[in-house]
């Protein structure tokens, strides 16, 4: 019995692992120009030595334009879907999400304020700084959102009004974006609609220093807190007969998941569902147990994200799906079924 | 005996009502205290009060000789368990995995679970009759699994002292009999809050009394449970007799 529980975690990894590298290889052939596979892998590991020579503009492509935005698709989904199972786990309702503590909303509201204020001033729009004040902008959103919600609730001791709390917060940021986008001039709205519905295509090496560094940071600090999470669905009241602070916690957790969803939406804008999702399905068929449960968030939310700019990038010739649309739109279909074949 | 738990002119208010009003007992190490009390008289807040959620208001609480509130939610933890009589879902856990968690208190950031945890929660497991059932969903079980699934985590948790809050309600009397057996099977020092009081008189070798927030009564069950007591705080006809056959204190109620 032992040994078979061995095997079953092993070959799962391994699948696992299998999923990722497939996804990324088969991602990275999709797009404007036709690239063979053999090209792709040659390009990745440098084995030009099979004797089939790598056309320059190709390999360009590769490394300078699909790679990083494969890169940042990926950590989307993770960040994301691992956010959305702290999230989760701490209020213990599975219905929480960055989306529902109005987390991303506030980013959004900073991240266009930042985005409309700098577009009519050319002055400001030096690249550098505005993928800095973007992401500073999302950050500050997000944070005044928290700081409302944890307010509202009595420093996180009611779970329940914190919930109400994020919806009110949600909707009030919301229409404050919704009235930004209003009053900013034609040009500008365009940009902004198709940022606040998520895109990738901003994607580019020196951007991905910043969600990579936070993601990285997010992961380490929340499995450091594995127990300490899984203890939190026993509710408040065992958590600290159990020797866990589960008011200081959750306000921890809160403020690490807001600042890991800022950095995605400063990054891609709003990208809804794969937090509130990826985590439910992960729970459903493949693990329940806090920390395997975040790995295979973070697994499965990434190469779910990889797929889902696969689409955006090819459904239409030309052009490009928002990824919001395409990840709501799946994301509910896919709800749906698992919901009707199993129940809890 | 030495004293495990003290707790000295203890008052607790929540806002300006005043819930607990100058409480004082001792608990002997190895001894089952029951506490009983009608609706309403304080009793969970006590016990809340003495595993260092509700904070008192005045006077203190000493285990083993240190005030509680001078040592860390988790090495309490280490001494403490505590378990209650409703239960969240666990979102999806699975009955060991619940009973896992009495590990937490024991173990620092990033430590895994080692061999020797394994072995020992497969042994309680085993002892608490849960190993057919430890894979299932601890959301699906019934009342009284759900309370066997509390007390393996409460033993996994290596406690000195137990403090269960009504840990009989909703069981069947089966249910009801099989866990306190099992708890007195144990050995660890008990502070329980009872409604049943024929059960309070068959398991605990000392009773606390609560009224509207004050201790009126405490000793030996035969000192405690008189039928005057009983008529003044309960506002219940009863007599009490012994059990033809266990000879422990039998309350019977008149309707």
């Amino acid at each position: 019995m032992n040994f078979n529980r061995v095997a079953r975690r092993a070959s799962l990894v391994l699948l696992m692992f299998l999923a990722v590298f497939v996804s990324c290889i088969l991602a990275l052939g999709v797009g404007a120009i036709d690239i063979s596979y053999s090209e792709i892998l040659g390009v990745l590991f440098s084995s030009s030595s099979e004797g089939q020579s790598i056309n320059l503009v190709n390999e360009k492509v590769v490394i300078e334009l699909r790679l990083p935005r494969l890169i940042l698709a990926f950590l989307a989904g993770a960040g994301l879907a691992l956010a959305g199972a702290v999230l989760q786990t701490v209020t213990r309702n599975p219905l929480a999400d960055p989306y529902l503590f109005g987390i991303s909303s506030g980013a959004s509201l900073g991240a266009v304020l930042v985005i409309a204020s700098t577009s009519a001033n050319s002055l400001f729009s030096v690249y550098g700084f505005e993928q800095f004040g973007i992401t500073l902008g999302a950050f500050l959103g997000s944070a005044l959102s928290v700081i409302l919600v944890i307010s509202l609730s009595g420093m996180g001791a009611q779970v329940e009004r914190m919930l109400l709390a994020g919806v009110a917060v949600s909707f009030m940021f919301s229409a404050a974006t919704s009235l930004v986008l209003y009053m900013a001039d034609a040009q500008a709205v365009a940009s902004l609609i198709f940022w606040t519905l998520g895109s990738f295509t901003k994607a580019h090496w020196d951007g991905l220093a910043i969600p990579g560094i936070v993601i990285i940071c997010c992961i380490l600090l929340f499995f450091a807190n594995q127990r300490r999470l899984q203890v939190m669905l026993a509710g408040d009241e065992s958590a600290t007969a159990l020797g866990v602070d589960a008011k200081r916690l959750r306000v921890y957790m809160l403020l690490l998941s807001s600042l890991l969803t800022a950095t995605l939406v400063a990054n891609c804008g709003g990208i809804g569902f794969v937090g509130l999702m990826v985590p439910h399905i992960v729970r459903r068929v493949l693990a329940r147990r806090t920390k395997h449960l975040m790995i295979a968030c973070v697994i499965f939310g990434g190469v779910f994200m990889t797929w889902v700019d696969v689409l955006a990038r090819s459904v239409l010739a030309n052009n490009e799906l928002p990824i919001g649309v395409i990840t709501a739109v799946i994301g509910s279909a896919f709800f749906l079924l698992v919901l009707r074949r199993r129940a809890w | 005996m030495t004293n495990l738990l003290s707790v000295n002119n203890l008052s607790w208010s929540c806002g300006k009502t005043t819930i607990l009003d100058d409480i004082s007992f001792q608990l002997k190490a190895g001894s089952f205290v029951g506490l009983i009390g009608p609706n309403g008289s304080g009793k969970s807040s006590l016990m809340r009060c003495c595993y260092r959620v509700n904070k008192p208001s005045s006077g203190s609480i000493f285990f083993n000789g240190t005030d509680i509130w001078n040592h860390s939610l988790k090495d309490n933890a280490k001494r403490v368990a505590v378990i209650l009589q409703e239960h969240h879902d666990h979102l999806g856990l699975s009955v060991r995995e619940v009973v896992m968690q009495g590990l937490a208190p024991h173990k620092s950031f990033f430590e895994w679970d080692t061999k020797d945890d394994h072995l020992f929660v497969t042994k309680v497991i085993n002892e608490l009759d849960l190993g057919m059932i430890q894979n299932s969903l601890f959301s699906r079980l019934s009342g009284g699994e759900k309370q066997r699934v509390m007390l393996a985590r409460a033993i996994v948790q290596r406690p000195k002292l137990l403090i269960m809050d009504e840990p009989t309600n909703h069981l069947d009397v089966h249910y009801q009999i099989d866990l306190l057996n099992k708890v007195k099977k144990l050995g660890v020092s008990v502070l329980a809050s009872f409604h049943d009081l024929n059960l309070a008189a068959a398991f605990c070798d000392h009773l606390l009394v609560l009224n509207k927030g004050r201790l009126v009564a405490q000793g030996k069950c035969e000192a405690v449970l008189t039928e005057t007591l009983i008529a003044d705080v309960f506002k219940a006809k009863v007599i009490v007799d012994r059990h033809p056959t266990s000879d422990t204190l039998r309350v019977s109620y008149e309707f």
